[in-house]
Formats: structure tokens, sequence, C-alpha cells
């Protein structure tokens, strides 16, 4: 499991065969049907540049150009298939009908893509971050490993990389060499077109390799030291140069590939980002160089005259850019999972593939905090998206639908180090029929006046979208909690109810007298109609009964439930151990029961009694399940 | 019956018609449509283009166009049908040679790919991806007429298709061979076909319609019936009835298939006001179909009450209308907006969902609506659904871009422009005043702050004197008090007598108050209800006429819920209303329901001191009382007094000194007759008088104002005191 699709959708797959012979052993896997990350690596094109593929955490998706559609999806449930990140693809120089597809799980596995048929496996028993394998020499691979890291913390950190070389004999036993490491991640790695060089680069070193297979200690390159932090290397298709991109957003030409320039290579350099330069790409004729980053704008150096020509308003951080065989396609992987495709001869944008906009974004700065929601209307998930906006993503058929700004947005790129804290939807909540929407969005920087919003959107027929109808400015005076719709139909009569950090729970109403008035027949605005709060407790989660009579706010361990018409306390129930807070809050269909979970518990209250039916523990809860599953 | 009935509504309909076809002149019309069942995520659509024919697949989630095909030949395109197929069979043995890549899956997994059959003009059947965005696969050397109807069996790997040529061909799909071929009719004309559900028996039409078993290729069933050429054929999902519609007809028949005589019977039929259009049926046996002018009429299960009907009177058809009609209506003019294609939508397997999925307005941009046909409470069907909606406009559009097109589509940017902005002052409870606070109180209650804070507003107004009243003002009334006075000033009077001038307003405030009220007026109603002084309260609810007195009442109480921070000023009002008027209110009969809610929020939020708070309730309305029936005897006999001033002013109005002598008496027997507080106010009276003179010179000044209504001013004024 990686911590780059955690926002994928998962699906808990249940062997029963498995857990029928060995009841002890894990019997629940974990397979991602739809989601996941689809730009956090660069894109391969078929040779006939019609398709591309696109790795997404195990499976590799076959996606056409002239449709943007997945045609097929790599990924065999067999066993055949990867059992962790695909990091790195290409096609295999000897056979370009093959794919070869190598993963965190220390195996380079080679595919027939227009069969979806695996051909050959290589154990290599490493995780594998980036690979090369030369037309010349079929079976021997140059692998970049490290060390794995599980845990998000230390995504982004320093860890220390080799390169090693394999080469696998006839029963498929590798020979391993190591030929350089680094304490550093590697950035970079590109073999010159005819097949001489191999160069890496870590963060700041950058070391060539000559490739003479029989003999490895030919003439040895020195070591050369970049000044500042390297982000990405390429290497020119004819001239002897590679050209390194930094963390400033200089590209320096280094002349370093002719032997006689190896002591002192001359360097030139053009400066146009002011921010890290993530990716460059040279066209197969080398006239032009195409490099992104985080301004989210394509530049295009013609080399020889130094011209520019810019693609700006992207509309995110470029991750990477790949140009197809034909040299008519750039694709451009982007940091909100989304590849486009754009035409080389007029820049206009020929395809777009979008993924979970959400998978990439940093989760430490913006949580997933609206959760899954179902959409009513056409029962889409929603969920955040890029800071700022929601998604619809239709789940079934593992399309986005589209993304809804839930706030004043503007993409800017920052101007000093620190970056630019942007709006987050807190939450988001639907009226049962799905005529309203309603977001809580805030945004807090620790420096300007923090903002909390929530805002009430109205389906207008016309458009089929949500439109704004009312905000209200900061309805709690800290951080709001859990939003929830009354599940009454009546457009009338609707009621949000909101509960913050302030202790107070509200209840918000349609005030229906401005809608009767007869000079504007269509507004129809929120109001608190009820304040509510007890003993100065913390509401955690809320829940409406399924006919709306009651409302049950859950504090640290003690629900309150409350006559929803009038908001007169009815009664409270309290946990026993009262220790653990209540994490979940939801009442039963047809029958007088609320379920509550909380860390290690779950309570069923007979709300006619109002008495506690089950407790269970954690343990009890998984026996359950095994249980209910088995049966 | 049902024709007699009928024929207004047909007159109705022709008129639509005609300012429809005027309507239609600007759209293109679909020659072939359909929508991607059963969950209708894509909306096939093939209209007429230059040369050729043009296939459009739309998103019916976001109503982009995701495919667009027209053939490099001058092909015209006869048919469209939506299908799925997966390639590979288990061991992956065929190989079929499609020009381009082909689609194979390893063993385990089977993906589907949804097609496109498309018929076309030569006799070949084209198979569409909309995954690779284009022909996977041509089924040709079977049919030399133009294809009429394609199907595809669930499975994918068989398919059936009809021609001109009057021939029914049996396709291996997979191989893309011909498998059987035999002939449905001797005319040729076209012929539509469908497969019924458990695929074992092909319904063929033409002029007739003839029910086979696939197996032998016999004809089981024939039925004859239309007139006309038949457009449409369904099988109902249990295959015991099939329904058709034919050119230039507002019937729907409805056939037996069950049954083993060879002459068929069809023993329903379903009329429409127009001429059918499109036909769809549900898992229900729901019927819907789509009138020329595109208005949708739903008939509820066609199987159920029919069999009775049969048995009756054979060779009868028996009519039926429809239960439930559709339509969309221009916002602007009223005409309807024409639906030329819908399907019903059953995303669950035993429920009913209750909803279609229609697609509107112009085949250029087509408007993709669901529409909810069945109430959601008793699961009736709706009778009339009226969709009120903007004309789709914008039909410029630039297709050579369309995955640019398409991600501004999915875009939808933050515009506030028609949202109403309120911030968070107007929600906030207010503190409690800090000159009446109780620190006791506060720190004992471990109540809700609101609870707090309603009993201690309460609290605040019944000990509170009027100052302390002035002073929590909001800056703003405040304000508006100086910008008063300093009118006043200007003619020429003491700031001193500011009070007095107040006293004044009393009656404008009730004119003020009548006129908001008759008005709908919120401004002018604010701005009464911003007056604190209880004085005016009470003044102006006493004028209040009856009749206003529950608008009123029930106006202040939404106040009261809407602004928090104004509560107190609410509640003076309302207690100003419940004790001056409640013989009136006891009166209406259904108040108790009118107040409920803010009964019931006033009693939870004082539920905490509810004993107290009800005897000081009590003891208010009595306290008040007696305060008020004073008040109106000492109102009566000054009354009196008045008409004689009043007919002494009308005798002579310049002499105004006179009018002083009058009034001094006044105030000095008011004074004597008051025994309770007569001594206790002899002081004050004097102060009085003398203020008495400067108002009735200000009253000549401004020359408009009848003194009566200034005595009884003064009057309540020493009273309140």
């Amino acid at each position: 499991m990686s911590p780059m699709d955690t926002n994928g959708f998962r699906q808990l797959v249940f062997d029963g065969r498995q857990a029928a012979l060995h009841p002890e052993s894990q019997a629940l896997k974990i397979s991602r049907v739809v989601g996941g990350c689809l730009s956090s690596r660069p894109i391969i094109f078929s040779l006939d540049s019609k398709y591309f593929f696109c790795s997404c955490s195990n499976k590799i998706k076959v996606i056409s150009v002239t449709t943007g559609e997945v045609v097929k999806t790599i990924f065999d449930s067999s066993g055949n298939c990867h059992n962790d990140e695909i990091t790195c693809m290409m096609l295999n120089p000897n056979d370009p009908q093959q794919l070869l597809s190598g993963s965190l799980d220390g195996t380079i596995k080679v595919w027939k893509y227009s069969d979806v048929e695996l051909l050959k496996k290589y154990e290599f028993g490493i995780p594998i971050y980036r690979m090369v394998i030369l037309a010349s020499y079929p079976d021997r691979f140059f692998v970049v490993t490290g060390i794995p890291c599980k845990n998000a913390s230390c995504r982004g950190k320093q860890k220390a990389q080799a390169l090693l070389y394999f080469r696998f004999d006839k029963k498929d036993q590798p020979e391993m060499h190591l030929l350089c490491k680094s304490k550093s991640m590697c950035t970079g790695l590109v073999t010159s077109p005819d097949g001489e060089f191999l160069i890496i680069s870590f963060l700041r070193t950058i070391r060539i390799i000559k490739i003479k297979l029989n003999q490895q200690k030919g003439q040895k390159w020195p070591k050369y030291t970049h000044s500042s932090n390297i982000s990405c290397i390429a290497i020119h298709p004819s001239k002897p140069y590679i050209s390194i991109g930094d963390e400033y957003g200089k590209i320096t030409h280094m002349y370093c590939l002719k032997e006689s320039q190896i002591q002192d290579p001359v360097k030139s350099s053009v400066h146009w980002h002011p921010h890290k330069v993530n990716s460059l790409a040279f066209t197969s004729d080398g006239t032009y160089l195409l490099s992104g980053g985080k301004e989210s704008v394509l530049v295009i150096w013609q080399i020889e005259t130094g011209h520019t020509q810019f693609l700006p308003r992207l509309g995110s951080e470029i991750r990477s850019v790949t140009i197809s065989p034909d040299q008519t396609l750039y694709a451009i992987n982007l940091l909100d999972n989304s590849i486009k495709i754009l035409s080389a001869i007029n820049l206009e944008i020929k395809q777009a593939v979008q993924g979970l906009k959400h998978a990439q974004v940093d989760a430490s700065i913006y949580p997933l905090s609206t959760g899954l929601v179902i959409e009513p209307r056409n029962h889409l998930v929603v969920l955040n998206g890029l800071p700022g906006t929601i998604q619809f993503y239709n789940p079934h058929s593992d399309r986005h639908v589209m993304e809804h700004e839930v706030s004043q947005r503007t993409m800017i790129s920052r101007a000093f180090e620190k970056d630019i804290v942007y709006p987050n939807v807190n939450h988001v909540s639907f009226s049962s029929n799905g005529n309203w929407m309603a977001t809580v969005d805030s945004r807090e920087d620790g420096e300007t006046t923090p903002e909390l919003y929530l805002k009430f959107w109205k389906f207008d027929p016309n458009s089929q979208t949500y439109v704004l109808n009312a905000r209200i400015d900061n309805p709690h005076s800290k951080a709001v909690v859990s939003l929830n719709f009354h599940p009454g139909t009546n457009d009338t009569s609707l009621s949000v109810v909101t509960t913050g950090l302030d202790n107070k729970f509200k209840v918000w109403k349609i005030n229906s007298e401005s809608h009767a008035s007869q000079v504007f027949k269509d507004s129809v605005s929120w109001m608190c109609k009820f304040v509510g709060s007890y003993r100065q407790y913390t509401p955690r989660a809320t829940a409406f009964s399924q006919d709306g009579s009651i409302l049950s706010v859950a504090y640290d361990s003690i629900i309150t439930l409350w006559d929803s018409r009038s908001n007169v306390l009815r009664d409270v129930l309290t946990l026993l151990p009262n220790y653990e807070f209540i994490r979940h809050l939801a009442f039963t269909n047809n029958s007088p029961f609320l379920v509550v979970t909380t860390q290690n518990f779950l309570y069923v209250w007979n709300l006619l009694t109002c008495t506690s039916k089950y407790q269970l523990s954690e343990l009890c809860y998984k026996l359950l399940f095994r249980n209910y599953i088995s049966t | 019956m049902g024709r007699t009935k009928n024929k207004p509504r047909n007159n109705l309909n022709t008129a639509i018609s005609e300012t429809y076809s005027t309507v239609n002149s600007i759209k293109a019309e679909s020659l072939l449509a359909s929508f991607d069942l059963p969950a209708a995520e894509f909306f096939a659509l093939v209209t007429q283009s230059v040369d050729r024919h043009r296939l459009r697949v739309f998103d019916t989630h976001t109503g982009t166009v995701n495919n667009e095909f027209s053939s490099d030949k001058e092909d015209k395109f006869t048919c469209l049908t939506w299908g799925k197929i997966y390639d590979g069979d288990l061991n992956g043995k065929v190989d079929t040679p499609p020009p381009k890549k082909k689609k194979k899956l390893s063993s385990q997994i089977q993906q589907f790919s949804k097609v496109i059959a498309l018929g076309l003009q030569n006799g070949s059947i084209a198979i569409y991806s909309i995954a690779h965005g284009g022909i996977i696969k041509t089924l040709s050397g079977s049919h030399k007429l133009p294809i009429n109807n394609f199907i595809f069996s669930k499975n994918g790997k068989k398919a059936y298709s009809c021609a001109e040529d009057a021939y029914i061909v049996e396709w291996d799909f997979e191989k893309g061979d011909m498998i059987s071929k035999w002939k449905a009719d001797a005319q040729t004309t076209k012929y539509i076909i469908t497969l019924s559900h458990d695929e074992t028996k092909l319904l063929s039409a033409g002029h007739t319609i003839k029910l086979w078993d696939l197996r032998l290729k016999q004809v089981l069933k024939s039925f004859t019936g239309h007139v006309s050429i038949i457009t449409n054929i369904m099988f109902s999902v249990n295959d015991d009835i099939c329904v058709s519609t034919a050119e230039h007809d507002r019937f729907i028949n409805i056939w037996q298939c069950k049954g083993n005589e060879p002459q068929g019977v069809g023993f329903s039929a379903l009329t429409l006001d127009e001429d059918t259009k499109g036909l769809s049926i549900s898992k229900f046996n729901a019927i819907l179909a789509i009138s020329e002018t595109g208005i949708i009429n739903i008939f509820r299960d066609v199987n159920s009450h029919s069999p009775v009907q049969l048995n009756k009177k054979k060779k009868r058809f028996t009519t039926q209308t429809p239960d439930c009609v559709i339509k969309v209506l221009n916002e602007n003019d009223n005409t309807v907006i024409p639906i030329f294609s819908a399907c019903f939508l059953d995303e669950n397997e035993n429920e009913k969902s209750g909803f279609i999925m229609i697609a509107r307005g112009s085949t250029v941009k087509p408007i993709f609506e669901k529409v909810r046909f069945i109430d959601e409470k008793n699961g009736e069907f709706l009778p009339n659904v009226t969709l009120v909606r903007h004309p789709s406009t914008g039909f410029l559009v630039d297709e050579f871009n369309l995955a640019a097109k398409n991600l501004a589509a999915t875009q939808k940017p933050y515009d506030e422009s028609k949202a109403t902005v309120s911030s968070s002052s107007n929600y906030e409870i207010p503190k409690p005043p800090a000159e009446i606070d109780k620190p006791t109180q506060n720190s004992s209650t471990q109540n809700s702050s609101i609870q707090n804070s309603l009993t201690q507003n309460s609290l605040t107004q019944n000990s509170s004197t009027q100052n302390s009243l002035n002073q929590e003002e909001t800056l703003e009334t405040r304000l508006k008090e100086l910008d008063l006075m300093s009118v006043e000033s200007e003619n020429s009077q003491k700031s001193s007598h500011a009070p007095k001038f107040k006293t004044l307003q009393g009656n404008s405030m009730q004119q003020m108050l009548v006129q908001a009220l008759h008005s709908n007026d919120d401004h002018l109603f604010n701005l009464v209800l911003e007056q604190t002084n209880p004085e005016i309260v009470n003044n102006t609810v006493r004028k209040l006429p009856t009749k206003y007195i529950i608008p009123f009442l029930e106006k202040v109480i939404t106040r009261f819920y809407e602004k928090p921070k104004s509560v107190m000023n609410m509640l003076q009002w309302i207690k100003a209303v419940t004790l001056i008027h409640m013989t009136y209110l006891m009166t209406v009969p259904d108040l108790t329901r009118k107040l409920s809610e803010f009964y019931q929020a006033l009693d939870s939020r004082s539920a905490i001191f509810q004993k107290l708070l009800n005897f000081q309730g009590r003891l208010d309305l009595i306290m008040q009382q007696i305060a008020m029936r004073k008040t109106q005897e000492v109102g009566t006999t000054n009354g009196s007094e008045t008409i004689y001033v009043e007919s002494s002013s009308d005798d002579n109005i310049s002499e105004d000194g006179l009018d002083i002598m009058d009034n001094t008496n006044e105030s000095v027997s008011e004074g004597s007759s008051d025994s309770d507080d007569g001594s206790a106010l002899s002081s004050d009276e004097t102060d009085e008088e003398e203020s008495d003179d400067d108002e009735e010179e200000k009253i000549v000044f401004n020359g408009f104002r009848s003194k009566q209504q200034n005595k009884e001013m003064e009057v309540d004024e020493s009273d309140s005191e």
C-alpha cells in the first residue's frame, strides 16, 4: 500500500475459498478498483502514437489518444500483476509491442500489451525505482534501487539510492554489479540515443557511465557536482551535452560527453522558470527543448536561437513532459492528476484524462475532509478536489464528471519560499432529493483573518449544475465539525444542522417568508433558526433519523437527542466507557436503532426504550463481521 | 369517451405544433438517437452533416461530446444500436483481423467494452468502439440493401440484422461470419427486429409483425393491425407482451406473445394525442412514448389490467390514455421545447426508480436531464410534469477542439453573483449586557449561553429602567436619535425636551407600522421595530388596528428568529402585543397553532427557570393590566375633555392662549382625579406644565398635530412614571 494513492477507492475482495481452508489467514484483500494516481509517473506512448500507457498503482492503463477512454487495463487478478506500485515503464527497444514495467515489489514484467499477456517476469528482490534497458543487450538491466519507505512521513525526504547493473543468465539467475550510489535520491536516469552513455543524476551530483559491457572499467568520467539541487536531466539526441534543470528554475546545458571536454565541460544556461523545473524533454531532432514546472506553463525553447514559446494556464503544476514517437503530440502530466495531450502543431489540447484530483494533493495540508459523499441525483461520489474545489466522480465507470469550485480560486505561483494557503472545503452535504447542496469551506494561513463560509447551492435544472444561493460568513466562531441535511424532501421546510468547535450546533432553515414575497419570487434565503449547546461539550457528529423527527448530536461520549421540529432536548444517552470519543453516528433505516462507533466499540441503542442494545468491542465486531461474511 | 375528452386538447396541441415548427427550423433533425441502456450514461446521436452522416456520443452526466465520428466515405447510417462486447474468448483462440489493435483479454477478466453498431447504406454493419474512437469491425457480405436494424445478443457473441431485402441474418459476432439467413417477408420494405430477453424468440416487423422461433426459424405467430410501416417494436421484460408503434399513427399497440394460436391478438392500445416518435418500456411494463412535438407520455403497467379485457371481448381493442405527461416549456414564451429522446432509468433490480432520462432542446447541443415521474411519497404517477426551462443557446460550437471544450464544461467556476451574503452578526447571540449581568448567575449556570442570555434578556427587560435600555441601543439607533434631535432642535427647541418629542411619535409610529404591514415593506418595518422606548412601543401597539395584530405578531416572531441580536427589542414588542391585545388574541381560534413553534422555542429556552418565569410572567401580566386599566380610565376622562377643547379650537383656531389655559386646567384636574399617585406626582406636574407650554408652541409651529393626541401622550407618560 503506497501512500501515494490513498485516495483511490478500494474494494474489499473476500476470498471465500481461502478463508474456508485457512480461517486464520488473511482472508481479506484490498484491491483498488477505481481512482488512483494517473499522472505521478511519466506516461509512455505506443509506437504508433495512438495509445499511451499510464501507470495507476499496480495496474497499467492503455488509453486511446483520440477518445481519452481506457481501452484496456494491464492487470491480472491471477497473481501475475505487480504487488506494489509500478514506478517505471518502457517499451522494449527490441520489440515495441512489448511493454516493460518495473515495480517496488522487486520485479520487472514484460507484457504483450495488445493481448494483455504476461510474457516474462524478472525477479530482482529489491524495489525498483528506475530502469533502463538497452536495445543491443537484452536481459541486462540498469536499475535504480533504494530503501522503500512505507509511511507518508518520509515521503519527499532524502534517502539513499544506488544504481545497479543486472544480468540474467539462461536460468534467469541474476548477476549483480554496483555501479554507483549516493546518499540522496536519484533525480534522473537517461541513456544517450546511441546507447553509449548512461547518465544518472542525484541531488547534487551527476555521473556518466560509458557502457562497455565487456569491461566496465574504461575511461572514468569524473563526478560532476552541480551548484544547486538538480531536479531533472535530459540528454540531447545528437549533440554531446546534457541539460540539467534545477530547483531554482535554471536550465544548464553541460557539454560533457565529448572526451576532450571531460575535465572541464563548457556550460551554458537559460533561465525562465522562477521555480523548480520538474521535467525536460528534447524533440527527436534536437531543435526544441520542452520544460515545465510549478508555474503550470509549458516552455518550448528553440535551442539554436534561444527563442521561447509559452503555453500558460495549464491548470496545475507540470509533473512531467513526454513527446510522442511521431513528434506530433506532447503529453503533460499535471499535479491535479490529469494528463493532457497537446498537439505539437498548434499547442491545442487534443485530449485530457482526468483522475481523482485529490490523489496528489498534500493530504497533510488539505485533508480529505469531506469524505466520500454520494450525490443523490446521479449517484456520483463527491469529494475534495484541488484545494477549494469539490470533484464529482463516477465510480462505476471510473470517470471524472466535473469539478466544482466552492470558493474563489486563483492559480498563482508563490512569490516567496512559503507556499500559498488555499481555502479548503471541509464538508459537503446534499439534500435527499439533490436540489440543494451545502458546503463549508475555510482558509486559515495564520497571518490573515481566518475565513469560514457556509454556502448553500441550489440545483439549476437549466445548466444542470449547482448555483450558489447563499453564503454565510462565519457560521460558527470556530471550525465547523459537521454538516448534515435534514432527510425531508419538502423543499420549503429543509433544514441543515452544523456543529462547530465553538461548542454550538446550529439549525439553518430556508426562509420561507421571503419565498412568499411577490418581488423576488425565486429568492430563497437561509437563516439560522436555532442555536443549541450542551454543557459546553464539543459536538462531534450529528445524524437525523430517517423520518427526520429526531436530531441526534454526539458530544464527546454523550449522545443528545433533540426533537428536530421544535428543537427541544428530549434525551441524553451516555456511553459506558466514557473515555472514548464518538466517531460516527447513524440511524438504522426502518427500525428505531441508533448505531454509534468509537475507536474500539460499536454501540446500538434502542431509541424506544433508550437502552443500549449491543455493545461490541472491536474484537467482537471483527468476529461478527467475519460471521456475516461467511454465512 | 376518451376521444371526446381529448378533442380540446388536440386543438391545443396543434396550436403548439405550429409554433413549434418555427423552432424546428433552427434545429437539425435527429436521424437516429439512442441512450446507452440501462444506465443511460451515454447518448448516441446521428445527425445529417453536409454530405454524410455524423455520429456523436454524449456523456449524459456532463452533457459533453465524448466521441465524434463520420465515416470517410459518404456513408449514411441507417440504424444505430448500442451493444456490449468483450473480446477474447476464454482461450483467446480467435484472432480476428481488424485493421487496428486487436482487443483480447487474458483468461480471467472479461472487460466489456461499449460499442455502437451502425447500419450502412451499402448493406454492411460497422462496429464503432467508443473507447478506441473508431470502427473496429465491419460485418458485411450478407445484405445488399440498406440495413434496417441490428441487435446484439446479451453476451455479445451473436447478433442479428435485417435489411430492406427482407432477409434476417444471424451473425457470429466474434468471427464476423454469417451463421444463417432467412427471408422474413415477401415485401421489400423497411423492417425492424427485436430480440426477446431470453433470446429464444425474435420479432420482425414490416407491415405485419411476425414472432420467430430462433432455433427452428419458424413463425410462431403473426400480428396484423398497423396500417403503416412499423417504426418501433419492443418486448416486455418477461417477453409475454410486445408493444409497437407505426408511422403516422397515434396508437401504441400491445400484443400478446404467449399462447399457441398462429394469429396473434392485439388486446390493447394506448392512445396519444399525436403521432408517436419514440418508445421505451421499463422493467415494470410502464411504457414511455414521445410524441411528434416532443412531449412524453407514460402509461403505467399495461399488463396488469388487460387480461380481463382480453377474456371478455377477444377482438375489441381497449384504449388507454397516458398516466403521466411530461413536457418542457420555454421559460420565455411557454412554447414546448421538444424532447427528442428519452428512456427509463432502471437502476435497481427490484425497485421502481421513477426516473427517466430525457434529451431535449436542439440536436446541436442537447441537454440531458433526469426527470422524476413517480411521486416520492405515495409511489403514484405524477399526472402532469411540466418543466420550465431556458431555451438552450450557444449553438456555435467549435467542432475542432472537443477535448478542450469538454474540459471547460466540466469545470464549474465559482460565481457569487446570484448569492445572498449574510454575515455572522445576524446569527450571533449577543453577550448579556454587562451592567445588569449578575455574576453569580453567570457562573452557576452550566446551561447554554443562549439560555443564559435569553433569560437575562427577559430579566433585563423587567428590571431595567428606561435609561438602561437606552444605553444598550446600538450605535445606529443612537445616531438616528441624534439625527432626529438635530432636526427637532432646528425648530428652536431645547434638548431637554427630546423625550417629549419622542412621545409625539407614538402616533406616527403606528401609521408607519400599519403602512409597513400593509405594503410588506421590510425596511419600514425594521425602522419601527428599532424603537425601544416602552412608551412608543406601548402606544404603537395599542393603536394598532385589530386586523393587523396577527400579521404583526407573525412578522415580529420571524424577526425574532432571524436576528438574535435584536431579540430584546422583539420581545418587548411581542410582550406589548400580548399584554395589550390579550383579549383579542384569546378570541383568535387557531392562534395556538400559529404560535406553537414560537411558544415551544420560548418554552425550551427558558426551561430551566420554569416556575420562576411562569410566576414572573403572571405577575407581570397582572401588574400591567392594572396599570393599563388605570390609563384607560384616565384616557376616557381625557377624551371627553378633548372633545371640548377641540370644539373650542374649532370655534377659534388662532386663539392659542385659550388652548393653553384649557390645557393647564386639564392636567391639574387630571392630577387630582388620579387618587393613587396624585400627591406623588405633584412636583412633576409643575414641570410638565411648563414644558406643556413649550410644546403647544411647537404645535402651533408645526400646525398639523392635534392637541388631543398630545394630551394623551402626556397622560401616558405621567402614568408610566
